[in-house]
């Protein structure tokens, strides 16, 4: 299997300009990406955002309205589901229910004639996938992770250029979407296809994906590795979505020491760092993630820190591992605090005032004319759809 | 008392079933009791001696078994091309939107909700009118072919509205083009439907009176038969043949529930 791959060169996904429209609606906005040979990719974005109908025009199950599709230098554009070397695993799996599950996974290799030591090459996948001893049982007497799991094998038996996963965890609970989790980026690591991966659960992408690419509204907001994408969002969308930010507008002053800009934001003033912008006046949007955020008692440690507010709890509630806090700011704006459960203090109370603390190094910087509001809707998004 | 009521409460559903079956079986078991009658007089209606006259002498009257042959051989006609007929026709109308789609689906339901003679008498008339074929057998089959087909859509359309099209997007997916996912995927997951559809457009054809009484002829079908024989008394024979089509049906059902119990123990 892993020689086999080998052997034949993998070879670079490359979508250029790829748009589709049904009528008047834009579900794919003008959309060029390379995605790397071998590399786990993950289309990151709410319902809606197009990330499918992307999937689906690289399957061949949706025809482009302009743009192409590249597998290396080979234009794959408008050939048929049938004739690409692509392989999917549906959200809702697919399995074939009047074939057993050897079937189901011999299906693709039957179509091409390919069927040099089949048995072996069945039954292999099937021990890849812990499943062998279910060979003769229909898909309907499996569970939801095992029918997932032999979705899977039914594609990879193929050995495919790319492996499309469209929600694949999608319909799984918790314990058993962590588990296949962990058991996709084992087998991709193995088998070494590139995977292109749709999903909606930010988690679920930060978790596998070699790269990110986060999607809203039929266009690319940011690609990058997932600390990178995490670490320095460029824009609103990608700050709330991609877990969550405290976005602050404000009018930059001038230079600061330590290689800060200072940024007034209603009265008061604050540090960004110089690095993480190539803005030197005008109006900026900065965040700062809640868990690089601490809260401490009025006046006791703001030397430590570069920056503070003193603000009033509206709430605490304590979660395990961490008190997640929300405060008012003196201009009435909300800000989340994610506090680690390790310096003990006692639990803030409704109406306290108490000091927001952060040090301007883990200060991101967005794109000039941020909208701060852009994404929060999906907040609370229930993750299975 | 108290014990007895317990007793029926927990049974009640248990007794209730077995009272309507003995409810809805029980002409059928009158007509197959009396294929094993000797009738006193002409009429075969009440019991006498037990005899198995009947069974060895199915043909005696051999009007009864041109009739019975004359209506297998419609019915299964019929059952051959209404099923290919509307089977073809549920799948342009749950696959393909075209122009006039609102206006077929319309149509088809039309034969099913028009009084059977009015539809008798009309295709008299259309029969008389063009007079090129006569009365008889083809004009009976031309007939039973115009109402089962409405049926076959029907059942054939309900099988492939609840077909995952996402199977089919799959079979692509793994390298079938579009012929051979019809064979492996479509196909077979819409045969259920069609065989259902097969089954209920032999059983209604074979049963058919009241459109065959108007566009028969001279042409002699089973039902025909009967309704004739009733006048003058109806011969055990009758009998004995509707109690063979009736195993032949339960031997069906049985075999095919046999069948797909194994398939899922596997």
């Amino acid at each position: 299997m892993t020689a086999a791959k080998t052997a034949r060169d993998v070879q670079d996904l490359h979508l250029v300009n790829l748009t589709k429209s049904y009528f008047e609606n834009v579900a794919v906005d003008n959309l060029s990406l390379t995605i790397e040979a071998g590399k786990f990719f993950a289309l990151l974005g709410p319902s809606g955002c197009g990330k499918t109908t992307t999937l689906r025009m690289v399957a061949g199950l949706e025809e482009p309205t302009s743009g192409n599709i590249k597998l290396g230098p080979r234009d794959i554009t408008n050939l048929r589901p049938y004739e690409r070397q692509i392989n999917t695993v549906f959200q809702s799996y697919a399995l074939f229910p009047h074939m057993d599950i050897y079937e189901n996974v011999a299906f693709g290799l039957r179509r091409r004639k390919d069927t040099t030591d089949l048995d072996q090459r069945v039954h292999d996948m099937l021990k890849l996938v812990e499943l062998d001893e279910l060979a003769r049982r229909k898909p309907s007497q499996l569970s939801g992770g095992q029918q997932q799991r032999i979705a899977l094998a039914r594609a990879i038996i193929n050995s495919p250029d790319v492996l499309l996963l469209d929600e694949p965890l999608g319909a799984l609970d918790l314990k058993l979407r962590r588990q296949m989790q962990i058991e996709l980026k084992r087998i991709q690591l193995e088998t070494g296809i590139t995977f292109v991966h749709v999903t909606h659960d930010q988690e679920e992408a930060m978790t596998m994906a070699d790269t990110i690419a986060v999607m809203n509204a039929g266009r690319i907001e940011q690609m990058g590795a997932p600390a990178e994408i995490y670490e320095r969002p460029r824009t609103a969308f990608v700050a709330n979505f991609l877990g969550q930010s405290n976005l602050f507008e404000g009018e930059i002053q001038g230079p600061a020491e330590n290689d800060c800009l200072a940024v007034k934001v209603a009265d008061q003033t604050y540090r960004i760092p110089k690095t993480a912008t190539a803005q030197t006046s005008g109006r900026v949007v900065f965040g700062v993630r809640p868990e690089k955020m601490t809260t401490e008692d009025v006046d006791k440690r703001r030397g430590e820190y570069d920056n503070f507010i003193e603000g009033v709890v509206l709430d605490a509630s304590f979660t395990g591992v961490s008190v997640q806090y929300l405060v008012e700011t003196p201009w009435g704006q909300e800000l989340t605090i994610f506090e680690r459960n390790v310096d003990v203090r006692e639990l803030g109370r409704r109406g306290e005032k108490v000091d927001v603390l952060w040090r301007s190094k883990n200060v991101f910087v967005l794109d000039p004319g941020s909208d701060i509001n852009d994404g929060l809707q999906y907040l609370g998004e229930p993750v299975v759809e | 008392m108290q014990n007895l009521s317990s007793w029926l409460g927990k049974r009640a559903t248990g007794i209730y079933a077995v009272i309507a079956l003995f409810y809805m079986m029980l002409p059928i078991i009158v007509v197959i009791m009396l294929s094993f009658n000797k009738p006193a007089g002409k009429q075969n209606t009440q019991w006498n001696e037990f005899s198995l006259d009947a069974w060895k002498n199915i043909c005696r009257d051999q009007t009864i078994c041109g009739a019975v042959t004359t209506s297998i051989q419609i019915a299964a006609l019929t059952t051959i091309v209404s099923t290919i007929l509307g089977t073809m026709i549920a799948f342009a109308l749950v696959r393909h939107r075209f122009r006039g789609r609102t206006s077929t689906n319309l149509l088809i339901f039309l034969p099913m909700a028009t009084p059977e003679v009015v539809m008798g008498t009309s295709l008299l008339a259309l029969f008389l009118n063009i007079s090129v074929i006569p009365l008889g057998f083809w004009t009976l089959l031309i007939a039973h072919i115009m109402f089962t087909i409405s049926f076959v859509v029907v059942a054939v359309k309900a099988r492939l509205a609840s077909l995952d099209p996402r199977l089919e997007q799959a079979a692509m997916d793994l390298y079938a083009d579009s012929k051979t996912t019809f064979r492996y995927i479509t196909f077979p997951l819409a045969l259920p439907g069609i065989a259902a559809a097969a089954l209920l457009s032999f059983s209604l054809s074979f049963d058919d009176f009241i459109i065959t009484n108007f566009n028969s002829g001279t042409t002699v079908t089973f039902p025909m038969y009967v309704w004739g024989a009733a006048q003058r008394g109806i011969p055990p024979q009758v009998n004995v043949i509707a109690t063979i089509f009736f195993m032949s049906a339960l031997l069906l059902v049985v075999v095919a529930q046999l069948v797909s119990a194994k398939r899922v123990k596997r």
